[in-house]
Formats: structure tokens, sequence, C-alpha cells
């Protein structure tokens, strides 16, 4: 039970990020580096509008998700659509997005500086007491609004008309194209939802942690291994990996060393790519010739 | 009417079209027939706006749709059934027919379009809460026509419905293209059984090399000596 306690929130913020990855590894089929990035410039951006300018915490939150789904939606234009457009690999996008990411980085150090910034919880950090154990109130506001916020995505992929157009273009891009739809529009829907989610994980997490200019790194990697244990392009399968990871990070912290908490992880990573590659909760439906 | 004025056309740098040329009379099913390679499909993927030709035009009512882009394209009336049916696997049924209306506003049309299909396919209606994925190969089939069919068309291509049937369901599916034409839609059918194509088909073209070689009414071709021993298999 503590475990679980201490396993859900880290598992909701890497669960955010590993959203990113799959949507957009679903629909334009490719590895967006920069997603760990999007999660620092959420941090940044809501560290700004809430700290320095003193807005509502939630209003920073849904702000910076705003501006950051805007950068992702340049970074389609500039890296992906630019590149499909010379007909160039998928890998030489891979790296034009691992190009973002250091540019992000960059820039976050020019305008933030190299000094790690605090970030209190607008809910304080005085732990409530729920039965027997003793849960911080950010640890609970990142699970309510990590999960709302998934909602919302599954929300609008399975209901909306934009949203079914994208698992459309996911499913079958060039169907999905006959149907009328404008594939390249599909592509920047799913890198602003990406960067939004990714923006939205790093104004969560900023409480627990510093904000710095390089936090991307780690959680990009951590969302990314939740992403492939939870099946590379399969949305609920993302949640599910992100969860699952929080969770035995917990486990492994309390049970044999938090020092072993990032080994561990990958080792999980590692395993599944050994025993399941189509990731742990992979859909099961075959396809019939 | 839709017409195919010298198109020609390269894929991944190789010219497969060598001035194609052809003409689709409303309310009649035409066929396009030809060995594999001959540029059939290469033929339907320009008229879409998929591949662009390097040389001719089309012509759609007298509107010239060469340099138009898919969407505009299928907005004007013109819908294909791919080859290799490409429903939308981990969709449901109506949510597959759902995307074939995508471009449409008229929420009404699209409710009786979608009455429609499923009296056209009773069993996509039956199955239309289950994941596309997990029909049968006709049941696609079915389903990739019946998608098509929600956008309303004027004219319907239709690349290979018959390939990877079984023989009682390739029946069915001849059937269906004949039950469109009654309703009044165009077809342009592109098929590898060439003897059911002519049968069903009002004028039919014969595509060589990437470039049409013959053209007559379907009887005309299948009593054609040259035809017969190219594509009937006699």
């Amino acid at each position: 039970m503590y475990y679980l306690a201490n396993g859900l929130p880290i598992g909701a913020i890497y669960a955010l990020v590993a959203l990113g990855y799959s949507l957009i590894y679903a629909s334009a089929g490719v590895l967006n580096w920069s997603q760990g990035d999007m999660v620092m410039l959420g941090a940044y951006i809501g560290y700004s509008l809430h700290r320095l300018l003193g807005l509502n915490y939630v209003l920073s939150l849904l702000i910076s998700m705003l501006v950051v789904a805007c950068v992702g939606m340049l970074v389609e234009r500039t890296v992906l659509h630019s590149l499909r457009k010379r007909s160039s690999p998928s890998i030489n996008v891979v790296i034009g997005t691992l190009g973002v990411a250091i540019i992000c980085r960059n820039v976050a150090l020019a305008i933030w500086g190299p000094d790690a910034q605090p970030f209190p919880s607008p809910v304080g950090s005085t732990p409530i007491n729920i039965g027997n154990l003793r849960v911080l109130p950010q640890d609970i506001l990142i699970v309510a609004l990590g999960v709302a916020l998934m909602l919302l995505l599954q929300y609008f992929l399975k209901y909306t008309r934009e949203g079914k157009a994208l698992r459309a273009v996911a499913q079958d891009r060039m169907a999905a194209s006959l149907m009328g739809v404008d594939v390249g529009k599909a592509d920047m829907l799913a890198f602003a939802a990406s960067a939004a989610m990714g923006a939205a994980a790093g104004i969560l997490i900023a409480p627990l942690f510093f904000v710095t200019f390089n936090m991307g790194a780690g959680i990009g990697l951590k969302g990314f291994v939740a992403a492939v244990v939870g099946g590379l392009g399969n949305i609920p399968g993302a949640i599910a990996g992100g969860f699952f990871l929080g969770l035995i990070e917990s486990l492994a912290s309390g049970k044999i060393s938090s020092g072993y908490r990032d080994a561990i992880a990958f080792s999980v990573l590692i395993m599944v790519l050994w025993l399941k590659p189509s990731g742990l909760f992979s859909r099961t439906t075959k396809e019939t010739v | 009417m839709l017409e195919l004025v010298d198109v020609s056309a390269r894929y991944n740098g190789t010219q497969v079209l060598h001035g194609v040329s052809l003409t689709v009379e409303p309310g009649k099913i035409t066929t396009i027939i030809g060995a594999n390679g001959a540029g059939k499909t290469t033929t339907l993927k320009c008229i879409m706006g998929i591949l662009r030709p390097f040389q001719g035009r089309i012509l759609w009512h007298g509107r010239d749709m060469t340099l138009l882009g898919t969407r505009e394209i299928v907005k004007s009336g013109i819908t294909m059934v791919p080859e290799g049916r490409h429903v939308f696997p981990y969709m449901s049924v109506s949510e597959n027919l759902d995307m074939g209306a995508y471009l449409r506003q008229d929420k009404d049309g699209v409710k009786q379009d979608r009455d429609w299909v499923y009296e056209l396919f009773p069993v996509l209606k039956t199955r239309r809460r289950q994941a596309a994925g997990t029909l049968s190969g006709g049941e696609q089939q079915m389903l990739a026509v019946g998608r098509a069919l929600m956008s309303a068309p004027d004219i319907l291509l239709m690349d290979e419905p018959s390939m990877g049937l079984a023989p009682m369901l390739v029946d069915e599916v001849f059937q269906v293209i004949c039950r469109i034409k009654e309703m009044g839609k165009t077809v342009l059918l592109v098929e590898q059984n060439a003897v059911k194509a002519l049968d069903v088909a009002d004028k039919g073209y014969v595509l060589e090399l990437g470039t049409t070689v013959l053209s007559g009414t379907g009887s005309e071709l299948l009593n054609n000596p040259d035809v017969e021993r190219a594509y009937l298999g006699v």
C-alpha cells in the first residue's frame, strides 16, 4: 500500500510523458527525442507564470500546456514536415528531434540561468494522513490532474472528429488520406498534444524536485521506457506502462535501495524487450487476412 | 465524366505510366484490366492525387484535377476503395464508416447513407461495434466499400476488390458493384479477374506497360482473341 501510494504520482508523470512518445510514434512513425525537453519547458514556463507572475497554479498549467503545444507544432513543421518533404529517412527526423532537445536546453539555460529553481507546491508540503499512510498533497494533485488529462486525451481521441482522424492516421496513413484527412495537420496535432502532455508533467512534478535546464533528459528517458514497456504507439499501453514503471521504481527503492532505482527501471526495459518486445500491454487483436 | 488525357507518371523514380488516356462515362462501370505491373494501381493513385503525374491531365466534369490534393479530390465526389482493403483495424465498424463521411457536414445525409450501407451489407450492421481488424477478409472488403460509399461519391474507384477472396465472395463483390451502379453511381474498376470484370463492365480498357492498348465494350473485349489469349487464360 505504501509503495502504491509512492509509485502512483511518479507513475502518472511517466504516463503523461510516455503518451507523448506513443502518440507521435503511432501517427508519424518517428521517435521524438525532444519530448523530455517539453517537460522542462513546461516546468519553466509554469515556474515563470506561477512563481514570478503570481498566476494561479492550474491556470499556469493550462497556459504552459498551450505554449508548449505551439512549440510542439513548430518542431513538427521544422523537423518532421520539412525533412519528410525532402523524403529524408526517419532516422534523420529522429536526429532532428535530438537537435531540438539540445536547442531547448540551451535556450532554457540562456533565459532562466544555470541555477536550479525551487517551485514550492501550491497545496503546501504538510503531509496528509489517509488511514495509516502519510501522503504529500502535491502527490494527490499530480495523480488527480494527471488522470484528468489522460481521460481528456482519451475522450478527444475517441469522440471528437479530429481525434478520430488522428487515430485513423495512426492506424492507416494512406487510407486516412483517402478519407480526406489532412495527414500533415494530424501530425501537427499529434506533436501539439504530445508536447502539452509533457508540459503538464513538467509543472506537476516541479514541486517535488527543482526546475533545471537539463531535467528533461532523465524524465524523457524514463517516459520512453514506460512507452516501450507499454508497447510503443499504444495509447492505453503508455498509461499502463507509466504507472507500472512508477510502481516498480517505488518497490525497488523501498525493498532494495533507492540508488538502484534507475538501474532497475532499465533492467525492466531490457527484460520486456527480451520477453515481450511488443510491450507488456500490447493489443491482443490479431489482424485477420 | 472522368477523363484521363495522356497521363504519364513515375513511381519511385521509374516511369510506370506512358501516356494513359481513358474516359469514364457517368453511371457506367468502366474497367481497366492488364497484367501485374501494367500500371493499373498507379493510374488510380494519379486520379486520387496520391501520386502526381509529370505529364498529362485529369479532368473531372471538365475541371482540371491534375494538381489537386487528395482532400480536394475526395470533396469533389471521387473516392477509392484501396487494394488490400485498408480498413482501420482498431476502430469499430461504425467508426470506420464515420471516417468515410469525414468531410461531410450534412448530418441527415450521413445518417441516411449509413442506413443504406447497412442495408447493402447487413453483416456490417450486426458487427457494427466490433473492431474492423477482427472481421473476415470478405467482411473487411464490404466495410471498405461501405466506408467509401459514406463519402457520398459520384464515382467509386475500386482497386482489385476481389483479390484474396473465396470464389463465393468474389461473386458477391461483383453483385455489389452492379448494385452500386444501379444506385446511379459511376464505377472505375481495376481487376485481375478479367473475365468477371469485363462481364459486368460497360466499357473496358486494356493496359499494357503503362499505356492503354485496347478499348471497347465489355463483351467486345471478352470476345477479342488477343485479350482472350493474354488475359482470359483460355
